[in-house]
């Protein structure tokens, strides 16, 4: 009960922010509409000249781009002001405050920007879905919907996952913006094929969790006949243990944590 | 180069090697960010062609494109952003350099440093993928590298003709996100002009950032005739001369407006 009362809290100061501020929430809107047809263009100028692409159609490529942007705007959402700021209150010790709260410092330190208005984002992304799964003209299962949005969720707490772990390497390194970038950028691959792994043996590693983030979500849909697949339970398995990975690494980076700063 | 100028330039290096494994992770974060682009053009295969181009052209126009936008990318400068929002540019206007010479060498050694990380990164792409390079000829690599070095004046003036708006405005950071998408679009790093509907491809090819990437690369790739480089080359010339004309006539204005609150 006491976690709902704070989340509510959260997000009432939010919105009282947010508006506050109309213009920014304006010109975000637009950037992330902007972003998703950027991303859109790539593949339809493509497909202007394709029937198909590795094998994926033009309206399946708009669910996987749209899923990707889904992922990517929910976990902007609920995190991304958040843990963004980690790393500079570990660096000016301003973090200490979080630890004297009286309940799990954790929660606070992952919600307390989170920005719900972010979410109208969404609207464009889902629509697309929509439109596109209809244009396949599939009937798909109630079963395979809600798995669809299981594994969205797991998506955004992978990335939520690896984002906090990046952010208390600034207990250990002087500088980590870059590191950041870098880790970043691992998610950039969210709205490619997963064929594309096939010809990148070499980077495998840093390409894998971008593209399975969205890939698997996506193919709950578009395979609705089989969802749970071999790669699908490893993906469910993966996102419990990088989760438990990094309450473990946040808990035994703050022993190395000295309140440096103020 | 006077002896001052030599000092900012061997500062600058130094600097920028301090920050060594920034510099590894940020070439990597953006060598991954390009990278499936590359990868779906291979999984397709070298034969396969989407309009005039062969997957193979389109791995190395894609490769090619991705270390010449390292050194060509028109980036707000921050510095001159900084300088001007904090006052501190009367500090540095009293020095006795040009302020617009520092700013070209910061940039210059900046992007050429990491444009050499790009280009020996990228290479381990065409050693392990047997990319055949054998449709660039000598004349067409010459004609490359001369639009290479008039590109990157080009680019370091477009990124200071952005910089200096912050004479007239409190926020660049808005401006600076819709650059980020639309100057890769125009620059044909999203995807070759070519490949667009015939009415965009025919606006972005005689705007000043196809001369960023895209014309360049295509040069060096044998997609252009003779005439075709020449009239480009023609164009690219007299963009620079208009830009730099507009540039000085900007900082001139921008000075006027400058209040140096805070310097």
């Amino acid at each position: 009960m006491y976690y709902f009362r704070v989340i509510k809290l959260y997000i009432k100061y939010s919105i009282r922010i947010k508006l506050n501020y109309k213009t920014d929430f304006y010109i975000e809107m637009i950037s992330y509409l902007i972003q998703l047809l950027m991303s859109l263009l790539f593949f339809e100028v493509i497909f202007l000249r394709r029937s198909s692409l590795l094998g994926w159609s033009v309206d399946q490529i708009q669910i996987l781009v749209a899923t990707s942007f889904v992922i990517n705007i929910l976990y902007d959402s609920i995190f991304l002001e958040s843990v963004s700021k980690i790393s500079r209150l570990i660096k000016n010790g301003y973090l200490d405050q979080y630890l004297l709260y009286p309940y799990k410092y954790f929660f606070h330190l992952s919600v307390n920007k989170i920005d719900i208005l972010r979410l109208t984002s969404l609207l464009p992304a889902i629509i697309l879905i929509i439109i596109s799964v209809n244009n396949l003209e599939m009937k798909i299962s109630y079963t395979a919907i809600i798995s669809y949005l299981v594994f969205i969720l797991l998506a955004v707490v992978i990335k939520f996952s690896f984002t906090i772990i990046v952010s208390f390497t600034a207990i250990y390194l002087v500088q980590n913006m870059a590191v950041k970038y870098f880790f970043n950028s691992l998610f950039t691959p969210l709205s490619y094929p997963i064929q594309i792994l096939s010809k990148s043996k070499l980077f495998f590693p840093v390409l894998v969790i971008g593209v399975s983030l969205s890939n698997i979500p996506v193919n709950s849909i578009l395979n609705y006949q089989k969802i749970l697949t071999s790669s699908s339970i490893l993906f469910i398995i993966a996102s419990i243990l990088i989760f438990i990975f990094s309450m473990i690494f946040v808990k035994f980076s703050l022993k190395y944590y000295n309140s440096g700063g103020e | 180069m006077s002896n001052k100028y030599l000092v900012i330039s061997q500062k600058k290096i130094k600097q920028t090697f301090i920050y060594r494994v920034n510099l590894i992770f940020t070439f990597l974060g953006n060598f991954i960010s390009f990278l499936p682009i590359i990868l779906i053009f291979l999984t397709l295969g070298f034969n396969q062609y989407i309009g005039n181009y062969s997957g193979n052209d389109l791995v190395i126009y894609y490769i090619a494109a991705f270390v010449v936008s390292s050194l060509t990318y028109p980036n707000i400068r921050y510095e001159i952003v900084n300088d001007i929002h904090s006052g501190n540019l009367s500090n540095i206007l009293i020095l006795p350099f040009n302020y617009n010479i520092y700013i070209i060498i910061e940039t210059l050694i900046s992007n050429l440093i990491f444009m050499i990380t790009t280009l020996v990164f990228t290479s381990i792409l065409f050693a392990i993928n047997y990319i055949n390079l054998s449709m660039i000829s000598l004349g067409n690599f010459l004609f490359f590298m001369l639009f290479l070095l008039f590109g990157t004046s080009l680019s370091i003036i477009l990124g200071s003709l952005f910089s200096i708006t912050a004479f007239w405005t409190e926020r660049v950071y808005g401006f600076a996100e819709f650059l980020e998408y639309v100057i890769p679009l125009a620059m044909g790093a999203i995807l070759p002009l070519s490949l667009f509907p015939d009415i965009i491809k025919n606006i972005l090819l005689y705007l000043p950032f196809s001369y960023l990437s895209y014309i360049p690369v295509n040069i060096m790739l044998g997609k252009f005739s003779i005439d075709e480089i020449l009239l480009h080359l023609y164009l690219l010339l007299t963009w620079n001369l208009i830009l730099l004309a507009l540039y000085s006539y900007l900082w001139r204005r921008g000075l006027k407006v400058y209040r140096g609150i805070g310097g």
